[in-house]
């Protein structure tokens, strides 16, 4: 049972109430794109909007849910009451503060720099020093994860820590593996530029640094989408995970196999040697082994239930499970957006093809199915789940749940299948507006119309979950508040040590960070390379 | 569904504990075996025969380290470019004063014409063919240049000196005479796109060269990013010029060096080809 019910429900509330937001935001954007009218179509707002986009969705609601979710698993899996209360109170309100301090510049159009802030474009210094506030009050959060683990397993040696729990000091480590990088580009680099007092950027290193966050941030927004794929999907559908061992495993692979591979956001970039190049293609082609894993264990722990539940034959067991559950459903859509994702994700990862694809809708399309799809599906999934356990009161109607995942399930493919065609034609992405009438932009007009559409669709889905989040509130008082996790098959005894924390794992970390961005980052030092200076206007 | 016994469970867990440990080294070593060794010697299109070259190349070692290439000459490279891209430069450079840009654009006119498009009647007989039109060009895109000409980052005997006589706002003022009125930016109504090899590595890049498509930095109205000129309409001798003074690096004020990493992948053929399919665009 939840105790720090205001903590979690504070950190949730605002992580949707900003998820809201930007939600308008993108709907209005997506419209600027198109050939269709839109109010106040011009470039410098659509900038700026997409700045505060990209900033709230990347940063501040994704790291928000994980940060409520995350102390919702301490207590409920942990079965104790969670240590440190005020101290995550610390956190939320310097995010906060972070959240106020990175998004009034951005709105004073001081800041119109997107959330990838990639120099030479240069942001007021509130917008940097905003940012950093919302990861040190996250700092606050891991640093609570992994006590909370410690002191556990301090009081029950030997016992193996559930792997809810486990879960979740994995992607408390990944973050702050995670952070380094952008926080040391923020630290050394943009800030000292943006206040004055250095004038030179190395744009080179700047995004190097910027690539070591890029891709384990996005490991760092999934981990409690598969946190709920194995430990709430299989009790939801009426059976048991597979195996705890596997779990345990693959989230270990995650944190392992997200840290190294940044550099496959740098295909194109010329600073960088190809040996390096192909080393960090290579360990992100890894991350297939802890995915189809997780496919391999879930679509297991599936079957279990769907045969629990009468279904037979070979396919027999997928109908007999319980999709009326907004959990199971919830599973079933991610999936799939995880999947199509996955695969257009692929296609980045190879140097040739990414060459083609590069800078077009092609990749936005790819991270709005594996952020907007799969993660948001699933925490949303998640919210429906545990939102009753915080208020102890009963939830609205499933159907009204199961309509609003249909919903965004539907604007989200509505959205981004035309974006996939759209950046195959070369539709740049960071673009504004396009002349339709221009013979070669012309055949895009229909596809950019359609996905308007999926983003018209996506804020309804998005205002639903908000109506839903409410309606969560207005039921009947008095359900019981009891969290039960899945069980395993196999339930976990003794593990060996490896499998029941993270030093050893720390320890390969490193190494691999060391091999695989050791000289890429060293060579900015070593070689000198020119460097990009601050233009002051005399004026 | 009971659970194993103990003992033999934490030894089955151990024992792939330690191969997923060991799998993870042989990974490493064969992705660095491939990415440092195999692939740089088998790679046709490295310039160099020396295999040792090849391999420096693929760690990225000084002498030959794509980084270190700016560096091989005898005096230290310029300063790539000195402008960076802040809200408040982005806002002054919309908002110059076209009649202040007028007088500022008398000394432009003789080369690059009244409106920007180069009359080669009129122009000077120096070199009128490698004289680029500016009339379609965006603003971000004219004011990196003339930074660069000011500081030093892009070289020329005739426009350093121009540049260094203006300032900020001079610049900004003549940058908004110039700029072509929005509504006629990249409308093409004479012309169409034709189809073949050229026109795939304009609009699709090529993959198996590792080429990006030119649209996708200088799309229509130039999409891209910010600085990046569009090029529909501009003189094919100009493009061809600049394309091989990236390829020797005689012009290097290309943020990430992605200008001489693309030119150096492009053929004679294909730089003159690219050059004229621009100039046809318009």
């Amino acid at each position: 049972m939840p105790h720090a019910n205001r903590l979690i429900l504070a950190h949730l509330w605002l992580a949707f109430g900003a998820f809201a937001a930007a939600a308008i935001l993108g709907a209005w954007q997506i419209l600027v794109r198109s050939p269709l009218p839109a109010p106040l179509a011009k470039p410098e707002l659509y900038f700026m909007s997409v700045t505060a986009h990209g900033t709230v969705m990347a940063y501040v609601v994704t790291t928000l849910f994980v940060m409520g979710f995350g102390y919702f698993v301490a207590e409920t899996a942990l079965e104790q009451p969670l240590r440190g209360r005020s101290a995550a109170w610390v956190g939320f309100w310097i995010l906060v503060l972070g959240l106020v301090v990175a998004v009034v510049p951005i709105f004073l159009g001081r800041a119109s720099v997107l959330y990838t802030f990639y120099p030479p474009l240069i942001a007021s210094p509130f917008y940097y020093g905003g940012v950093l506030l919302v990861v040190a009050g996250s700092w606050i959060w891991a640093g609570l994860m992994i006590r909370a683990m410690a002191a556990w397993k301090r009081e029950r040696p030997g016992q193996a820590v559930p792997l809810a729990m486990f879960a979740t000091v994995a992607n408390a480590i990944l973050w702050l593996w995670t952070t380094v990088g952008v926080g040391a580009e923020m630290v050394f680099q943009l800030l000292p530029a943006a206040l004055g007092w250095k004038t030179a950027i190395d744009v080179g290193l700047a995004r190097t640094l910027f690539s070591w966050t890029l891709h384990s941030i996005v490991y760092f927004w999934l981990i409690p989408a598969y946190i709920g794929l194995y430990t709430l999907l299989p009790r939801a559908a009426g059976g048991r995970l597979y195996s705890d061992t596997m779990a345990r495993l693959v989230f270990i692979l995650f944190l392992i196999f997200s840290l190294p591979v940044g550099m496959h956001h740098l295909l194109m970039d010329p600073e960088h040697a190809t040996g390096f190049k192909f080393l960090q293609v290579a360990f992100t082609a890894m991350v297939v082994l802890p995915t189809l894993l997780t496919v391999f264990t879930v679509s297991a722990s599936l079957e279990i239930a769907g045969r629990r539940s009468g279904g037979t034959g070979v396919f027999g067991w997928i109908p007999a499970l319980p999709w009326h559950n907004p959990m199971m459903l919830a599973s079933g859509l991610a999936l799939v957006t995880l999947g199509l994702g996955g695969f257009g994700g692929l296609i980045n990862m190879g140097y040739g093809m990414n060459a083609m694809v590069h800078n077009t809708s092609w990749v936005t399309a790819h991270f709005h199915l594996i952020l907007g799809g799969a993660t948001l599906i699933m925490y949303f999934a998640i919210t429906y789940e545990i939102w009753p356990k915080l208020t102890g009161r009963t939830p609205p109607a499933p159907r009204l749940l199961r309509a609003q995942l249909w919903l965004w399930f539907a604007g989200i493919m509505v959205t981004t299948l035309p974006w996939h065609l759209l950046g195959i034609m070369g539709e740049p992405r960071r673009v504004a507006t396009f002349d339709y009438s221009n013979p070669l932009i012309a055949p895009w007009a229909p596809w950019a119309v359609i996905s308007a559409a999926g983003g018209a669709m996506m804020l309804a889905g998005a205002l639903f979950l908000i109506l839903n989040l409410t309606l969560m509130h207005r039921g009947q008082a008095g359900i019981d508040r009891h969290v039960q996790y899945a069980v395993a098959v196999h339930p976990p005894g003794r593990l060996p040590t490896a499998l029941n924390g993270f030093a050893i794992w720390n320890v390969i970390v490193t190494v691999l960070m060391l091999v695989a961005y050791g000289y890429p980052i060293w060579q900015f030092f070593w070689l000198n390379a020119p460097q990009p200076v601050i233009h002051q206007f005399s004026q | 569904m009971s659970p194993i016994s103990e003992p033999e469970g934490i030894d089955r867990v151990s024992r792939v504990v330690i191969a997923v440990g060991i799998a993870i080294a042989i990974v490493t070593t064969a992705a660095a075996l491939f990415g440092f060794i195999i692939l740089p010697l088998a790679e046709p299109n490295v310039a160099t025969t020396d295999r040792l070259i090849a391999i420096c190349r693929a760690v990225g070692l000084p002498y030959a380290a794509p980084a270190a290439r700016r560096q091989l000459g005898l005096q230290a490279p310029p300063t790539v470019s000195h402008v960076a891209w802040t809200t408040s430069a982005l806002a002054t450079i919309a908002n110059g004063d076209p009649k202040n840009g007028l007088i500022v654009a008398q000394q432009c006119i003789l080369c690059h014409g009244e409106h920007g498009i180069v009359d080669e009647a009129q122009a000077p007989d120096v070199a009128p063919a490698i004289i680029p039109d500016i009339a379609q060009l965006n603003r971000a895109a004219i004011f990196k240049q003339l930074s660069d000409y000011r500081t030093g980052s892009r070289k020329s005997d005739i426009m350093a000196p121009i540049a260094e006589s203006l300032n900020d706002r001079d610049m900004v003022d003549v940058i908004a005479y110039f700029a072509a009125p929005a509504s006629s930016q990249g409308s093409l109504s004479g012309w169409s796109p034709s189809k073949g090899s050229i026109a795939d590595l304009v609009e699709r890049g090529v993959s198996n060269r590792g080429l990006p498509a030119c649209a996708s930095c200088h799309a229509m109205g130039a999409g891209g990013p910010i600085g990046a000129p569009a090029l529909e309409g501009q003189r094919a001798t100009y493009l061809e010029q600049q394309l091989k003074f990236f390829r020797t690096g005689e012009r290097s004020n290309d943020i990430f060096g992605a200008m001489r990493e693309i030119a150096n992948k492009l053929t004679d053929t294909e730089i003159a080809s690219v050059a004229k399919y621009y100039a046809a665009m318009h």
